[in-house]
């Protein structure tokens, strides 16, 4: 099983032009969120996955996978 | 322009993460004043105690609710999100388990050495190695995520 799940979401990020900050505020979250999510410390709820990959408009799957490829 | 809800909770944020290392320091600090002082009745000594008792049970308030009472319930929303409130489970578990060790440890003392230690004293030691860990495991995880 997968221990670590990793994202995109500073590379998609910063490929729209956001700070940390906009991209929180954007999604109704604190930068400390977006931050320990991106810094992959942190793994989010759904909800929040959700509402990320909204923000960027990206599908879920392509912010987030599992360390063994999946 | 007044800052926004993000930039105030941001700000209350970092100013939250500075102060609990400080609160520990701060819980430590009245412990060592209890253990210098004469554990009697006197006046002097009953507010001593009742204070303690004050400062422990508004800290436990704080690092239960997140503080910041008198802010708006938005700014307490961004301050009091997902990332927090498993920073805040995580200091809780660590601190209920110092707490649990120290019951232990002390259990064991006494044992072996009986009437060693009052009541009083075995709930101070137990209360602030509780609130101690918690306060130093959450200030800890907080900065960490502040980046």
């Amino acid at each position: 099983m997968a221990e670590r799940l990793e994202n995109r979401v500073r590379e998609l990020r910063e490929a729209r032009n956001l700070t940390q900050a906009q991209l929180a505020d954007l999604i109704g979250t604190s930068r400390k969120t977006v931050n320990t999510v991106e810094n992959a410390v942190f793994v989010p709820s759904t909800v929040i996955a959700l509402k990320l990959a909204r923000a960027l408009g990206e599908p879920v799957e392509r912010l987030f996978s599992l360390g063994d490829g999946g | 322009m007044p800052p926004s809800n993000a930039e105030t909770a941001e700000r209350l944020n970092r100013r939250r993460a500075r102060m609990l290392p400080v609160l520990a320091l701060f819980v430590l600090i009245q412990q060592a004043a209890y253990y210098t002082s004469a554990d009697g009745m006197r006046p002097v000594d009953m507010v001593r105690n009742s204070g303690w008792l004050m400062l422990v049970t508004v800290i436990l308030a704080g690092l239960i609710t997140g503080g910041f009472w008198f802010r708006s319930r938005e700014v307490r929303q961004l301050m009091n999100d997902e990332v927090t409130r498993a920073h805040r489970d995580s200091a809780v578990t660590w601190g209920f388990t110092a707490a649990i060790i120290a019951g232990i440890v002390l259990y064991a003392i006494e044992s072996f050495t009986p009437d060693d230690a009052s009541s009083r004293e075995v709930i101070h030691i137990i209360v602030s190695s509780g609130l101690v860990t918690a306060l130093l495991r959450f200030g800890y995880l907080e900065r960490r995520a502040l980046g």
